[in-house]
């Protein structure tokens, strides 16, 4: 098998190609799910469909006799994604098992991944979806226009102000999932006689008292501008900036034993009861606006089109969460104040009747946060006028970035076009954490519960800032930890695209460099060396190539190949081995290698559309840091994993097949398997500075384990109507092949131990569990009028009609493990379940 | 193109998908670890480096030092607690550890290394041992720092197996003084050993550990030590002669055994104990559970309160009224000896108030033919009733029937059952 994996995989990378496609139209699919604008993107793919393809090719003898074939257009036409994105939204499935770090998110063709978390933030526009509607999407490893993409494809937003028509759009909708109410209000002018075209748009997003998820919260305010003027055909400057502030009170994971006892997979451990309301103890705030300045330029004769764009985004991403010294823990679920961990210590009686009772009959004075007891412990320390044992503290991340990209878009000759680009950005993120509330309490000081004693000759071991020492400290003041990113990143990228009678090609390359480095703002006592300052600076060339080739067998049949290898900078977020604290960087610090090819054929009849496509993809030396308590060495540890390496195969298949001119069939999935392909390595050090002498270094025997976070199995099956501006869509979804996700030390030969492959104990420490496979039905209906001059739309949808609440939506292993009793059930797997029926009513007035 | 090509096409691609997809990838397994050194001291060597008998008194381990030896104790039936003892051929030692489930790491006959840097060696009432050297005094390496000092090194082997280990062999026990030190902490095994309480004693009493003597064919002694937490104190200490295997030790100057569990101890007459074999634990559903009932006039009834669970009749007038047990297993029960609780409130006798056994119960009690067993001690108060059964009673198909024949008074039964003694 191993050979022809190894054929495959050769002859795949080395023929490995894209496939060609018109970039530039305006696409109706959108990543993020939002039920609105899914149903605008049916509303619009209902008008737009089996009209713009092939005209005139219908005689397939025609076609083979050296005509010029029309290439496949953009992937607003892909029959897979537009009819999976929101189905398979519940399940949380992601597109060929792809982390979404892979999928390049522009504006104006101005990259907004943050270089840090090498994802696009969708908060930062959130709800503002009247103008973030209509990306422009490249699917995988198609050919961009507007940068150069990554093997999860790329999306732009074109936020040109003369890009939105002369328009008052007015929305309201009502749900129960993660918010309520939501009102939308755009206005746009379109471009004006004086050349000038203005867009702006509001939202608001509010209320959550009907939810699956008690003690939550939501509340947003979102704003648009732009400004466009356009001083004659070949220069125009677009000012656009954006804001959305959201607040929003958390929901948190548990284990099944919870779950089980209350008989609610949504029950919440992040509120309790004070001053008769539900205070929720991690509420995330975001607020990062984005400003883009924009120049367009468009010679006369449109051969050559030039983009550049100057843009900032900054402001703060933070979330309140409970800490506490020397006190038990606050959170209710947490794994002592179970029935379980009585019956593990052989108490079934006293305790253990207790703790089973308040669980099921759901004292939520035990079964939530008891605030009042957190007071009250604070307040009698205060009054002998001792630091305050409880607290809210606030992570706060703060970031600042400025760069500029340029694009041009060139037509050589009637087969050839050229695309090409600069991209260079700059970032510093500062990462810090503040007292938000004392609770009662007199004053905090900054020591490390996990160091205290642990070094009892080195007194200066427990304080987190040595610059500091014995501070007492109050609501508003920085602890714990201090540290500034900084990176910096430069790309330039080419890409051509040939296209003739039967064959289309494409091919691209793009170099670049990443440097970055860590500035501590604490001196830290456990490394007092390492942690205060700036660290060294790293530095990784970048690098990637694309190509495509597209038999055009004639207008309705296509072979497709596509290819795309890359090497990326690591992460900066895995680059230290404990970044809060020390400047030391991780060994083996390399670039992570992708390599990428999908086979697709495609059919384009008006009366059936299909793609099937068989991928493969290759991730090598990726990195990973993670954090837990080791309990073989009691000290909060950085497990810092590099070598990983993932094995994603699969096929796609998308049919839509048309029943008369009312109805289509529906017939999509994704067959997947990804995995671990290789052992992992890591590198594991004590925040509490514990010498872990010969063990620092551990093998992660995780080979053919799969990789978590997506179904690897989802199918849909649907129906269509669609007649007199009334849309029906009737979906029978199934997911299966969803795996939990692995707690690495559970992997190492420290954790088996002498364990017996054949023993059941073997087993409940090393399989991976994996989740029942689940089915869910969903109906949407919309309908528009056109009353004198304004659209009236409204639409309904209902999703998960048979309120299936067993579809886990992310499972993972808890990284803590019993070392002790090797009783797995003691740190339990963690479930989010996909909720029940959730609803979404909408209705939109547009006036022109 | 043809729609056979296209069919082949696309059948291509599914089957491209379907033939990656489709293998099936068997997931990694860890290596069990292996210790990355070699041992530069043996045990032996280790033990001469402390006087035993000091009191509080511990010697330093120099640097560097090494030892490795393979796993004779475990804690997996509560016998031997926080520690591990371990021996490699020269002698044994025992290292304190402060964790109660050490079995899951190490496992009997598995090897370890052991880094003996910042550990000290001293001794219990004279016993050998190895602990971390904290506060001042020798203390049981903490659960989590366990894996700072000992290393496992490969699979464990079998103990019992001849080829890979040998246990020392004593068929004479002599005084703790004269037993080699270097014999301490490790398995050994006596041979035509005898358990002086041999089938009137268990192995250790409910609430406090306990010693019982083994005497060898020469008269000396060994006395094996039990604690209470080991999950076998119940068991009754066979009859006869025998072989036991165990960890010597020592409390100042008494020699003493300690088994692992009930698998050391072998060769012996199998030991007997008494066993119900049949109650009635559910008085309330005892129709429903196989109980029958005939009645001519009076009625059998069952009572449950809180002072009284099981069988009543109150026969006002003229009663014929039987209660027949389900069928009971009695094959192989030797001695098995029925017993109840009962009363007569206004007094009894064996020709109103009669109790039956049969292995052959016809469905009718008229038909069947029934053995009768006198019960004699009637009372207005609850007396035991206890009655040995023939041995032609031991049948799969036994059952017990009471049957009131008169009128003008009650009879009450409860606790109803049958135990037997059951060869291991």
């Amino acid at each position: 098998m191993k050979k022809t994996l190894l054929w495959i995989s050769i002859v795949l990378i080395s023929y490995g190609t894209a496939f060609s496609q018109n970039t530039g139209k305006k696409n109706g699919k959108e990543k993020k799910h939002d039920v609105a604008d899914t149903l605008q993107r049916q509303n619009t793919a209902g008008t737009a469909d089996y009209t713009d393809v092939s005209e005139g090719q219908d005689d397939e003898s025609d076609a083979g006799s050296g005509n010029y074939v029309p290439s496949l257009l953009h992937s607003s036409q892909d029959v897979f994604t537009n009819n999976t994105s929101y189905t398979f939204s519940i399940a949380y499935f992601r597109t060929r098992g792809y982390d979404n770090r892979f999928q390049d998110v522009c504006m104006n063709g101005f990259a907004m991944n943050s270089l840090v978390t090498e994802r696009a933030s969708y908060s930062q526009w959130g709800g503002l979806n009247h103008i973030f509607r209509y990306p422009e999407n490249i699917s995988n490893m198609g050919p961009v226009a507007f940068t150069f993409g990554d093997i999860g494809g790329a999306t732009n937003y074109n936020l040109r102000a003369s890009n939105f028509r002369k328009q008052v759009r007015a929305t309201y909708s009502l749900n129960n999932r993660t918010y309520n109410n939501r009102f939308m209000l755009t206005g746009s002018t379109g471009v004006m006689p004086n050349g000038w075209a203005v867009a702006g748009s509001l939202s608001a997003r509010f209320g959550n008292n009907i939810s699956y998820v008690e003690g939550t919260s939501y509340n947003s305010f979102g704003g648009f501008i732009a400004a466009e003027k356009k001083f004659n055909d070949e220069h125009a400057l677009n000012l656009a900036a954006f804001a959305s502030h959201t607040a929003r009170g958390m929901q948190s994971n548990s284990v099944q034993e919870v779950y089980d006892l209350l008989g609610d997979h949504y029950y919440n451990a992040n509120w309790g009861w004070y001053n008769g309301e539900k205070r929720n103890a991690r509420i995330r705030t975001v607020c990062e606006p984005v400003i883009l300045l924009t120049h367009t330029y468009t010679p006369k004769g449109n051969k050559i089109s030039v983009n550049t764009t100057i843009g900032s985004t900054f402001g703060r991403n933070n979330t309140t969460s409970l800490n506490w010294y020397d006190t038990p823990d606050p959170r209710p679920d947490y794994y002592r104040y179970l029935p379980s961990y009585q019956i593990d210590n052989g108490d079934t009686s006293g305790f253990y009747q207790d703790i089973l009772n308040y669980w099921q009959t759901n004292d939520e004075s035990y079964t939530q946060i008891n605030w009042d007891k957190l007071y009250e412990v604070n307040q009698l320390a205060a009054l002998q006028g001792k630091r305050a044992q409880y607290m809210v503290e606030n992570r706060i991340y703060d970031h600042f970035q400025l760069g500029g990209s340029s694009n041009f878009n060139a037509t050589l000759t009637e087969h050839i076009k050229l695309f090409g680009g600069i991209d260079v950005r700059g970032m510093k993120q500062k990462n810090y954490k503040t007292i938000n509330d004392l609770l009662g309490g007199r004053y905090w000081l900054d020591v490390d519960k996990f160091s205290e004693g642990d070094f009892p000759e080195d007194l200066n071991v427990q304080y987190n800032d040595l610059l500091h020492v014995n501070d007492t400290l109050y609501e508003g003041d920085v602890f714990g930890y201090s540290y500034d990113y900084h990176i910096y990143t430069q790309k330039a990228w080419a890409l051509a695209q040939f296209s003739y009678n039967h064959l289309d090609i494409h091919f691209g390359g793009e170099i670049g460099g990443t440097e970055f480095w860590r500035v501590g703002n604490m001196q830290n006592g456990r490394f007092p060396e390492e942690s205060y300052g700036k660290s060294e600076t790293r530095e990784f060339l970048e690098g990637a190539g694309k190509v495509g080739i597209t038999y055009k067998i004639n207008g309705r049949n296509y072979l497709r190949l596509n290819g795309m290898a890359e090497a990326k900078a690591p992460n900066i977020l895995n680059a230290f081995v404990a970044p809060r604290i020390r400047n030391q960087y991780a060994e083996h610090l390399q670039d992570e290698k992708i390599y990428s090819a999908d086979f697709s054929y495609i059919l384009t009849y008006p009366s059936i559309k299909l793609r099937a496509t068989a991928y493969f993809t290759q991730i090598m030396d990726a990195t990973k840091l993670i954090s837990f308590y080791h309990d073989d060495y009691a000290s909060m540890v950085n497990y810092s994993i590099s070598g990983i390496d993932q094995r994603h195969l699969g096929i796609e298949l998308g049919a839509e097949i048309k029943l008369g001119t009312m109805f289509s069939i529906i017939l999509a999935g994704n067959y997947g398997d990804y995995r671990y392909s290789d052992r992992a390595q890591v590198t594991m050090n004590a925040e509490n500075g514990t010498d872990f002498e010969g063990q620092k270094e551990r093998t992660v025997y995780w080979k053919n384990y799969h990789v978590s976070g997506t179904p690897q199995l989802a199918t849909t099956a649907g129906l269509k109507f669609n007649h007199k501006y009334w849309w029906v869509n009737i979906n029978a979804n199934y997911f299966d092949k969803i795996y939990c996700d692995l707690n690495p030390e559970r992997r190492t030969s420290t954790a088996r131990g002498s364990l017996d492959v054949n023993s059941e104990l073997y087993h409940q420490v090393a399989d991976q569990e994996k989740l029942k496979g689940q089915f869910t039905l969903d109906l949407s209906v919309s309908k528009s009028w056109k009353v004198t001059d304004y659209l009236i739309g409204f639409n309904l949808s209902i999703t998960n009609l048979l309120n299936n609440k067993n579809l886990v939506t992310t499972a993972w292993e808890q990284y803590r493990f019993d070392y002790t009793d090797y009783n797995v059930g003691k740190f339990g797997n963690k479930y989010y379940y996909a909720f029940g029926t959730t609803f979404y009513l909408g209705i939109n007035f547009t006036f022109n | 193109m043809k729609i056979t090509n296209k069919i082949r096409l696309f059948i291509c691609i599914l089957g491209l998908g379907a033939l990656v997809t489709s293998c099936n990838w068997e997931p990694d397994v860890a290596p069990i670890p292996t210790f990355d050194g070699t041992a530069n001291t043996t045990i032996a060597e280790l033990i001469a480096m402390h006087e035993l008998g000091s009191v509080d008194s511990y010697d330093s381990i120099p640097a560097g030092t090494i030892i490795t030896g393979i796993v004779t104790t475990s804690d997996e039936h509560g016998n031997c607690y926080k520690y591990i003892n371990i021996e490699d051929g020269t002698a044994g030692i025992q290292i304190k550890i402060n964790n109660s489930a050490l079995f899951n790491r190490y496992k009997v006959g598995q090897r370890v290394f052991v880094k003996c840097d910042g550990l000290v060696i001293g001794d219990y009432r004279k016993l050998p041992q190895i602990g971390l050297w904290e506060n001042d005094a020798m203390q049981a390496i903490p659960s989590n720092k366990a894996s700072n000092y000992i290393f496992c090194d490969g699979a464990p082997v079998d103990l019992s197996n001849p080829e890979v280990f040998t246990p020392i062999v004593l068929t004479s026990i002599p005084n703790a003084d004269n037993m080699p030190v270097t014999y301490y902490n490790r398995l050994v095994r006596l041979d035509n050993a005898t358990f002086v309480e041999g089938g009137t004693a268990t192995y250790c009493a409910p609430n406090a550990a306990t010693s019982h003597d083994i005497k060898m064919a020469d008269g000396s002694t060994i006395t094996m030590r039990t604690s209470n937490y080991a999950d076998f104190i119940n068991e009754v200490l066979p009859e006869g002669t025998g072989t036991i295997y165990g960890i010597m030790t020592r409390y100042n100057n008494y020699v003493q055994l300690v088994i692992r569990d009930l698998n050391d101890v072998q060769g012996f007459s199998a030991p007997t104990h008494l066993e119900t074999i049949f109650s009635v634990s559910d008085y309330t559903n005892a129709f429903n559970n196989g109980w029958l009932k005939v009645t001519n006039g009076a009625e059998w009834s069952v009572l449950s309160n809180s002072s009284f669970s099981g069988f009543g009749i109150n026969a006002g007038s003229s009663t014929n009224s039987w209660l027949v047990s389900p069928e009971i297993n009695l094959l192989g029960a030797s001695n098995a000896t029925l017993s109840f609780k009962h009363r007569t409130p206004a007094g009894g006798n064996n020709n109103v108030m009669k109790c039956y056994y049969t292995t052959n119960f016809t469905g009718d009690v008229n038909t069947t033919t029934w053995t009768a067993i006198p019960v004699t001690n009637f009372n207005t108060n609850f007396v035991n009733f206890d009655y040995v059964l023939p041995e032609n009673a031991q049948s799969n198909k036994f059952r017990i029937a009471f049957q009131y024949e008169g009128s003008g008074s009650s009879w009450y039964i409860g606790n109803i059952a049958i135990s037997a003694t059951v060869t291991q």
